[in-house]
C-alpha cells in the first residue's frame, strides 16, 4: 500500500517541479540519444564494410567514451542543481512526518521514473535519428546508401545499463546528502546567507600563469608532429586556467576595483561591482564550463570541417595523377639515375600492356631531393638539414628548366645563375637563394609546376627550384652532399619520377579502385622481374629505392575525414545542448537571487528602472564572458590547429581561417539566441509576485 | 508645524481573480509634528502595513491625500519617486533588508552613493552615526557575520545618514530578542531627542510605550490615540495595554470618552 503512495508522491513531485525537471529530463534524453546513436554507429555493419570502416570504428568508439564521460559530469552537475532547489521541499516532507528513509524511497522512485523516461525516449529518438545519422555519415564518407532499418539490441542494453549506473550513483550521492543534513538545514538551505567571496590571489595568479603557459605552448610549437602532444598539454592548461581565472581571477580583479574608493563609490559602479563579485563566485565554475564547451565546439567544428572541406583540394595536390612512382637514388652517381629512369619506363610500358591500359597526362622528370634549413642570420642561405618534423626544415626539390618546360607546357629560358622557385606552404619572396654557398638569382615563380604527391602530403613545407640545366642541378647536389657527409646527415637523393592517369582501351579514365590496385600490383611484379635482370643488365638496386602510390588511398582519407567531421558535428550538438541547459539553470538561479535584490534595492530608494538597468547589465556581462573567453581561446589555438592539420595533409591556412571565423559567428548567433530564450525564464522568475 | 499630514486616506484592493474588493483603509486622518515620535498600533490585518506603504510612497491611496512637508505624495512623478524616497524618507524594516553582498559600511552608504555623494563626504558622515549606534567596530563585516541587533542598528544608520525629514519604521523590533529590542528603542529615543521625526508601526506594547504618541488602528480607521504627556514609560505601557484590552473587549464601540478618561486630550 505504502509503496503505491511513494510512487504517486514521486510522480507528483516531478510534475510539480516541471520548470526545473523538464530541462533535466530533456538533457537526459538528449545525452541518452547521442550515446545510443554514436554507439550503434560504431557497431554498424554497413559502415564497417566501408574501406576506412575499421579506423572509423575506432574513432566512433572513442566518441562513445567521450559521450559517456561527458554524461557522467554533465548529469552530476545538473542533478546537483536540481537537488539544491528541492531541499526546502524535502525538508517540509521531513517536518510533515516522512522519515529520511521514506524520503529516500520517494527519491528512489523519482530517479527510477526519470531514468525510465530518459532511456525510453532517448532510445526511441536514437533509433529515429540513428538511421538519419547513418545515411548522413555514409554520404559524407562518399559511400552509397541503403534503406535497411536495423536496431542494435546490444547497444540498447549498453545504453540502458550505463545510464542506470550513472543515475544510481547520483541517487546514492543525494541520499547521503539528505541523511547528513538536519531537517532545519534542509528547510532553510535555500536561504542561507552567501559568504563574502574572498579573493584567492594564489589561485588567480596560478590561473593566469596556466592560461599564459597554455597560450604560449600553442604559439611556440613549430613542429606538426609535436603539435599533437603539446596540444594535449595546452588544452589541459587552458581548461585549468579558465576555471581558476573565472572562479578566483574575476573575484580578485573585482576586489582590487573595490579597494579603489573613488572608482567604487560611484552610482553606476557601486552596486554592480559587489554584485558581480557574488555572481562570479557563485557562477564562475558554470561560466568556465560553458566557455570550455564553447571552445571545444569551435575547435572540433573548425578543424573537422576544414579536414572535410579541404580534403577535395588536398586530394588534388596529394594525388596529382592516378599513379605516381619513383626511383630514388641516395649517394649514387648520375649514370645509375639515368639507368633507373630508363628502367622505370620499361617497367611501366610492360605493366600497361599486361593490364591493357594506357597512360595519360604523363609527368616525367628527374630531380634532386634534399632537406634544408635557412641560416639563422641569412634567410636566403640554405644549408643541409636532417628531417625532424620541425617547420623550419623544408624539403627542397631541384628540377631542370627543360623538364619543367616539357612537362608543364612552358618555354622558360634561364641563365646559368638563374632559377625559378615554387613553394608549398612557403612563398619565397627573396631575390637570391643559395645552397651550400652556391648563390643563384631568383628569376621568377615556376607557375603551373605540379609537385610530387609525396611532397604535397609531407608535413614539411617544400620548395621547388628550377635550374638552367643539369649541370647546375648536379652542382647543387654535390655541394649539399658534401655538407651532408661532413655533418653526417642523410644525403640528398637523385630521383627519377613518373606520374600518370590511367585510361582504359576505350579512352575512358579508369574509375575502378580495384583496377588501380591491380595495375599497381602489376608494376610491382614487373619491377621485381627487372631487378632480376629481365631487361638485360640490372641496375645497382641496392642503393635504389622504389616507391609507388595510387589515388585509391584518397577514398580512404575521404571516408575518414567525412567520419571525423560527422562525429565533430554530433559532439558539437551535444556540447551546445549542454551549454544551453547550463545557461538555463544559471538564469533560473540568478532569477531567484535577483528577485530578492530587486525588492531591497527598491525599498532603499532605487527606481525600478535603475534596478533593472544595473541588473541587466550584470546578467549580460556574465553571460557574454564565456563567449568572449571562447573567442580568445580559439584565436590562440588557431596556429597549433593549423599545424596539426598538416599531419592530415591540409595546409590551407586561409581555408581554416575562413571556417574558424564562420564557425565562431555561427556559434555566437546560436549563443545569443539561446541566451535570449533562456533569459525569458529569468524574467519570469524575477517578475513573479 | 505638521511635517506629515494624512487626510481621509482610503485604500481598496481588488483581488486579481474574481475582482472582489477588499477595503484595507477606510478613512484615515492624522498628522505628525516635526520632532515627534509616533507609534501606530493595531492587530494583524488592521491596515498598518498598507498605511505604511502609502506613507513610503510605495503604494498610492485610492482616495484622500498624504503630504510630506507640504508636498503631496500623489503629485510626485513616477520617475522622481525613488529619488524623493531617498532624500526625504528613511526606512527601518522588520527583516532589516540589508544587502548580502555589501559590507555594513557599504549598506549604510547605499542611499548616499545612489544620490551621487563623494567618498570623503560619506566617510565624514558615517563616523558620528556609527559611533552613536555602536557599530564602528563592525563596519567592515558582512550582514551574515553580525547579530540581529547589529543588523537593525545598521539599518537605522542607513536610514539616518541621509538626514531624512521622516523615518518610517515597520515593526523594527519584530525580529529582535528583548535585549536588542530595548537597545534599539533607546536608540530611537535618542535620535528622536536630537530632533529626528519618527513614525513607527508596531505590535509591541513595549516598543509603543517609548513613543510620544500612540495611534490605534482598527479595521482601517484611526480608532484612538494616546499622548505620553509627562508620564513615564511604565505608565505609558500600562495605558497602552488598558487601551488594547478595551479595544478587544468592546470591539465595535466607537472611540470616545471612556478611553479618554485617563486624562489624555483628544
Amino acid at each position: 500500500m505504502t509503496r503505491g503512495l511513494f510512487a504517486k508522491l514521486a510522480s507528483a513531485n516531478i510534475r510539480k517541479n516541471r520548470k526545473i525537471y523538464a530541462p533535466y529530463i530533456f538533457a537526459c534524453v538528449g545525452v541518452v540519444m547521442m550515446f545510443y546513436l554514436i554507439c550503434s554507429l560504431s557497431y554498424d555493419p554497413d559502415i564497417l564494410d566501408f574501406y576506412c570502416g575499421g579506423s572509423l570504428m575506432v574513432i566512433l568508439r572513442l566518441g562513445c567514451i567521450v559521450v559517456g564521460i561527458f554524461a557522467v559530469i554533465f548529469l552530476f552537475y545538473t542533478s546537483s542543481f536540481l537537488m539544491k532547489r528541492r531541499k526546502t521541499e524535502l525538508g517540509l516532507y521531513n517536518v510533515l512526518g516522512l522519515g529520511k528513509g521514506h524520503i529516500a524511497k520517494v527519491l528512489a522512485w523519482e530517479t527510477l521514473m526519470v531514468w525510465g523516461e530518459s532511456v525510453v525516449l532517448g532510445l526511441i529518438s536514437g533509433m529515429i535519428f540513428g538511421k538519419l545519422a547513418q545515411v548522413c555519415l555514409l554520404r559524407m564518407m562518399g559511400g552509397g546508401v541503403n534503406y535497411n532499418f536495423s536496431i542494435s539490441a546490444k547497444t540498447m542494453v549498453i545504453t540502458a545499463a550505463l545510464f542506470a549506473g550513472i543515475f544510481g550513483v547520483i541517487y546514492i550521492k543525494n541520499v547521503i546528502e539528505i541523511y547528513r543534513m538536519k531537517t532545519i538545514d534542509l528547510l532553510y538551505s535555500a536561504k542561507q546567507g552567501e559568504k563574502k567571496p574572498r579573493a584567492n590571489y594564489v589561485l588567480a595568479i596560478a590561473g593566469v600563469i596556466m592560461l599564459g603557459a597554455g597560450y604560449y605552448i600553442a604559439l611556440a610549437v613549430k613542429n606538426p608532429l609535436e603539435a599533437i602532444t603539446f596540444f594535449f598539454f595546452a588544452v589541459i592548461l587552458v581548461i585549468a586556467g579558465t576555471y581558476s581565472c573565472m572562479i578566483s581571477g574575476s573575484v580578485a580583479l573585482l576586489s582590487a576595483l573595490k579597494k579603489n574608493k573613488t572608482y567604487y563609490y560611484k552610482t553606476n559602479h557601486f552596486i554592480s561591482t559587489s554584485a558581480m563579485m557574488f555572481r562570479m563566485k557563485k557562477h564562475g565554475a558554470g561560466l568556465a564550463s560553458i566557455c570550455i564547451l564553447a571552445t571545444m565546439v569551435l575547435v572540433m567544428i573548425s578543424s573537422t570541417a576544414c579536414l572535410y572541406i579541404g580534403a577535395d583540394k588536398a586530394m588534388e595536390i596529394n594525388y596529382p595523377r592516378d599513379m605516381e612512382m619513383q626511383y630514388a637514388a641516395y649517394g649514387t652517381d648520375r649514370a645509375t639515375l639515368d639507368a633507373s629512369a630508363l628502367d622505370l619506363n620499361r617497367v611501366i610500358t610492360r605493366a600497361m600492356n599486361d593490364e591493357d591500359v594506357r597512360t595519360a597526362g604523363d609527368i616525367e622528370y628527374s630531380l634532386c631531393s634534399l632537406y634544408a634549413k635557412p641560416d639563422a642570420t641569412d634567410e636566403t642561405a640554405f644549408s643541409c638539414a636532417a628531417f625532424s618534423g620541425d617547420t623550419s626544415v623544408i624539403s627542397v626539390s631541384v628540377v631542370t628548366v627543360d623538364d619543367y618546360n616539357k612537362n608543364f607546357g612552358k618555354n622558360a629560358v634561364l641563365a646559368n645563375d638563374e632559377v625559378l622557385v615554387y613553394g608549398k606552404g612557403v612563398s619565397y619572396d627573396e631575390s637570391v637563394i643559395s645552397f651550400g654557398g652556391m648563390k643563384l638569382k631568383v628569376a621568377g615563380e615556376a607557375e603551373g609546376l605540379v609537385i610530387r604527391g609525396a611532397d604535397a602530403a609531407d608535413i614539411s613545407d617544400c620548395l621547388y627550384i628550377v635550374t638552367a640545366d643539369e649541370d647546375v642541378l648536379l652542382k647543387i647536389y654535390d655541394a649539399m652532399e658534401k655538407e651532408a657527409t661532413a655533418k653526417n646527415y642523410p644525403r640528398p637523393g637523385l630521383v627519377a619520377y613518373r606520374a600518370f592517369d590511367l585510361m582504359s582501351d576505350d579512352g575512358l579514365r579508369v574509375q575502378d579502385n580495384d583496377k588501380l590496385n591491380r595495375v599497381q600490383d602489376a608494376i610491382y611484379t614487373v619491377q621485381s622481374e627487372s631487378y632480376n635482370g629481365a631487361f638485360g643488365k640490372p641496375v645497382k638496386y641496392d642503393s635504389l629505392n622504389f616507391s609507388i602510390r595510387n589515388r585509391n588511398a584518397a577514398g580512404e582519407i575521404y571516408g575518414l575525414y567525412g567520419g571525423l567531421f560527422f562525429l565533430g558535428i554530433l559532439l558539437s550538438i551535444l556540447f551546445m545542448g549542454a551549454a544551453v541547459i547550463i545557461m538555463y539553470y544559471k538564469q533560473v538561479i540568478e532569477g531567484y537571487d535577483d528577485k530578492e535584490r530587486f525588492d531591497i534595492m527598491q525599498k532603499v530608494g532605487m527606481s525600478l528602472g535603475e534596478v533593472k538597468k544595473t541588473i541587466n547589465s550584470q546578467v549580460l556581462t556574465v553571460f557574454f564572458i564565456p563567449l568572449l573567453g571562447a573567442g580568445v581561446h580559439m584565436a590562440f589555438a588557431f596556429p597549433i590547429i593549423a599545424l596539426m592539420l598538416r599531419v592530415f595533409m591540409i595546409s590551407d591556412i586561409s581555408l581554416l581561417a575562413i571556417i574558424t571565423v564562420g564557425a565562431f559567428i555561427a556559434f555566437a548567433l546560436f549563443y545569443i539566441v539561446s541566451y535570449l530564450i533562456t533569459s525569458r525564464a529569468y524574467y519570469k522568475v524575477v517578475a513573479a509576485e | 508645524m505638521a511635517i506629515l499630514e494624512v487626510k481621509n486616506v482610503k485604500k481598496i484592493y481588488t483581488t486579481r481573480f474574481g475582482g472582489a474588493k477588499v477595503q484595507a483603509l477606510s478613512n484615515v486622518s492624522f498628522s505628525v509634528e516635526d520632532g515627534e515620535f509616533v507609534a501606530i498600533m493595531g492587530e494583524s490585518g488592521s491596515g498598518k502595513t498598507t498605511l505604511l506603504n502609502i506613507l513610503a510612497s510605495l503604494d498610492k491611496p485610492t482616495s484622500g491625500e498624504v503630504t510630506l512637508k507640504g508636498m503631496n505624495l500623489s503629485h510626485i512623478r513616477e520617475k522622481d519617486i525613488a529619488a524623493f524616497r531617498r532624500d526625504h524618507l528613511g526606512f527601518v524594516f522588520q527583516d532589516f533588508n540589508l544587502m548580502d553582498n555589501f559590507s555594513v559600511m557599504d549598506n549604510i552608504f547605499l542611499p548616499l552613493v545612489l544620490s551621487g555623494k563623494k567618498y570623503p563626504e560619506m566617510s565624514q558622515r558615517i563616523k558620528p552615526i556609527a559611533a552613536s549606534l555602536g557599530i564602528s567596530e563592525i563596519l567592515q563585516k558582512y550582514p551574515y557575520e553580525i547579530s540581529g541587533g547589529q543588523k537593525q542598528r545598521t539599518a537605522v544608520a542607513r536610514a539616518v545618514i541621509t538626514n531624512p525629514e521622516l523615518i518610517l519604521a515597520d515593526e523594527p523590533t519584530g525580529a529582535l530578542d528583548s535585549k536588542s529590542a530595548d537597545e534599539l528603542l533607546d536608540i530611537f529615543r535618542e535620535i528622536n531627542e536630537s530632533g529626528q521625526t519618527i513614525l513607527m508601526v508596531t505590535h509591541s506594547i513595549k516598543a509603543a510605550s517609548k513613543a510620544g504618541r500612540v495611534l490605534f488602528i482598527k479595521d482601517g480607521e484611526v480608532f484612538h490615540q494616546l499622548y505620553r504627556g509627562a508620564g513615564t514609560d511604565e505608565e505609558m505601557f500600562q495605558r497602552i495595554s488598558d487601551t488594547l484590552t478595551m479595544l478587544q473587549a468592546g470591539g465595535n464601540m466607537q472611540a470616545g470618552g471612556e478611553i479618554k478618561a485617563g486624562g489624555e486630550r483628544q
